[in-house]
């Protein structure tokens, strides 16, 4: 016997589909031939853009060209849109359709205060973005509205960034410095203690084994002080750069709140290592 | 009263206000107000009762709003807050009871969707709709399958071919 399912008009079937993520889209399409066609129709993939998402593209560097709302979906979910002047990249997560934002630098908040001036610069071209700096302590303060992110949604912050060795040693102190990050919105805060490098797993030739555990060691001893802290190692990306997350949060209902988010070393560094900030992501966390 | 006759000749009696949570009957009342018999010729009467169940519990509720927040205005008592908490007290328990309304077998549901569209119950339609989202939510191609008794008419080949070309949807 015939499923149910295909009595139901296509405009309710339609309306059920809009209810769920573009990946339930693609995993239902599948399920038969007569439900093939759902990935194409474009009242779907409007209830999977964000409702204002004519204003945001109206906020875009470089108008955003697109044949139908399911390519313009995928546009936004392929790359970041640069928007505000360039200070700000927008875009959506494909697989649940949630706004992802990336703030630059240049509306970042970064305490250079013990910095000398010749220890950073901003990199001109290719990228006027980021920024290259030898800090001995980072401190940087990034802000966003919950407004503008989607509702019923648990996300994450994650600083962006590369480190460079200034001379031919291959680790990076300030990559394991101890980080203090925290994400606040409203009375909920959220904390972490990060390690800017992903040393775990990289840059340790087997020859220095041993200083591996003994650094380990190092970093149980130290932990008691932040016992309620979780502690996290950056992650490489696909894109070559290094992310960290500073911290969680969820999302309820549309909120008008301002959230800060926060980096600040616990500790200083003598050695010279050079970090190229490219900002702090916001996207969803699964 | 108005009486609805549902398709299989089963007769309801229900207030206007009760009947009128569906726009198309609104609509037939409103160009006919002499009206008192109305033939549903696409909704059985298992399928009807279930769905003036909705409507009657959704009305009786609204009418109790009103008239908790009427008794407020008259007797003039207490702060403003206290139709507020009231009301969100009240919002709660319908939502707690739409949850357990809802929780049918998926025929009943297919069912209660086409009745909400025919009927154009725009409560009854989200509720049901958002149910049935739920159920595919998060389940891979074959669970949904499983799920819906749907069988797959696609080769190999042709399902193998569709994964490749977005396999971020089927990771």
């Amino acid at each position: 016997m015939d499923s149910p399912i295909y009595s139901l008009p296509d405009d309710c079937l339609c309306h059920v589909i809009s209810l769920t993520s573009p990946r339930d889209v693609y995993n239902f399409s599948l399920a038969s031939i007569c439900f093939r066609s759902v990935v194409d129709v474009d009242a779907i993939w409007q209830a999977f853009l964000p409702s204002d998402y004519a204003v945001i593209l109206s906020r875009a560097v470089n108008p955003v060209m697109f044949t139908s709302l399911k390519d313009l979906f995928f546009k936004l979910s392929e790359s970041y849109v640069l928007i505000d002047g360039g200070t700000t990249s927008f875009g959506l997560e494909r697989s649940s359709a949630a706004k992802c934002y990336m703030i630059s630098t240049s509306l970042l908040k970064i305490d250079l205060a013990d910095v000398p001036p010749f220890c950073w610069r901003r990199i001109s071209p290719p990228d006027s973005r980021v920024i290259r700096i030898v800090p001995s302590r980072l401190h940087i303060v990034g802000k966003i509205n919950s407004k503008s992110l989607s509702s019923k949604t648990r996300y994450g912050a994650y600083l962006v960034n590369k480190l460079i060795d200034t001379d031919s040693d291959i680790f990076f102190p300030i990559g394991r410095i101890r980080q203090q990050t925290s994400v606040t919105v409203g009375r909920h805060i959220s904390k972490n203690i990060v390690y800017l490098e992903p040393f775990y797993t990289k840059y340790m030739p087997a020859k220095d084994r041993f200083a591996l555990t003994s650094y380990t060691l190092k970093v149980i001893d130290e932990r008691p002080e932040f016992d309620d802290n979780n502690e996290i190692i950056a992650n490489k990306r696909d894109d070559g750069w290094i992310e960290v997350e500073l911290g969680a949060f969820n999302i309820d209902k549309d909120e008008d709140r301002e959230m800060e988010i926060k980096l600040l070393s616990v500790e200083g560094s003598s050695l010279e290592n050079q970090i190229i900030l490219q900002g702090i992501e916001i996207r969803p966390k699964h | 009263m108005i009486t609805l006759t549902s398709s299989d000749g089963v007769q309801f009696d229900v207030r206007e206000a009760v009947a009128k949570e569906s726009q198309i009957i609104r609509d037939m009342i409103q160009d006919d107000c002499v009206i008192t018999n109305i033939p549903l010729a696409n909704v059985n009467h298992k399928i009807l009762s279930i769905v003036l169940e909705y409507c009657q519990m959704h009305v009786d509720k609204t009418e109790m709003e009103v008239n908790a927040s009427k008794h407020q205005t008259t007797t003039g008592e207490g702060s403003s807050s206290v139709p507020v908490a009231l009301k969100v007290s009240s919002n709660k328990n319908l939502n707690d009871w739409d949850k357990e309304f809802i929780n049918v077998d998926l025929d009943t549901l297919y069912d209660l969707i086409l009745a909400a569209n025919y009927l154009n119950i725009s409560g009854l339609l989200n509720l049901t709709t958002q149910a049935a989202a739920d159920i595919i939510k998060g389940k891979t191609t074959e669970e949904i399958r499983a799920t819906f008794n749907i069988k797959n008419d696609f080769t190999p080949e042709e399902e193998a071919a569709i994964r490749k070309e977005n396999p971020w949807a089927f990771e």
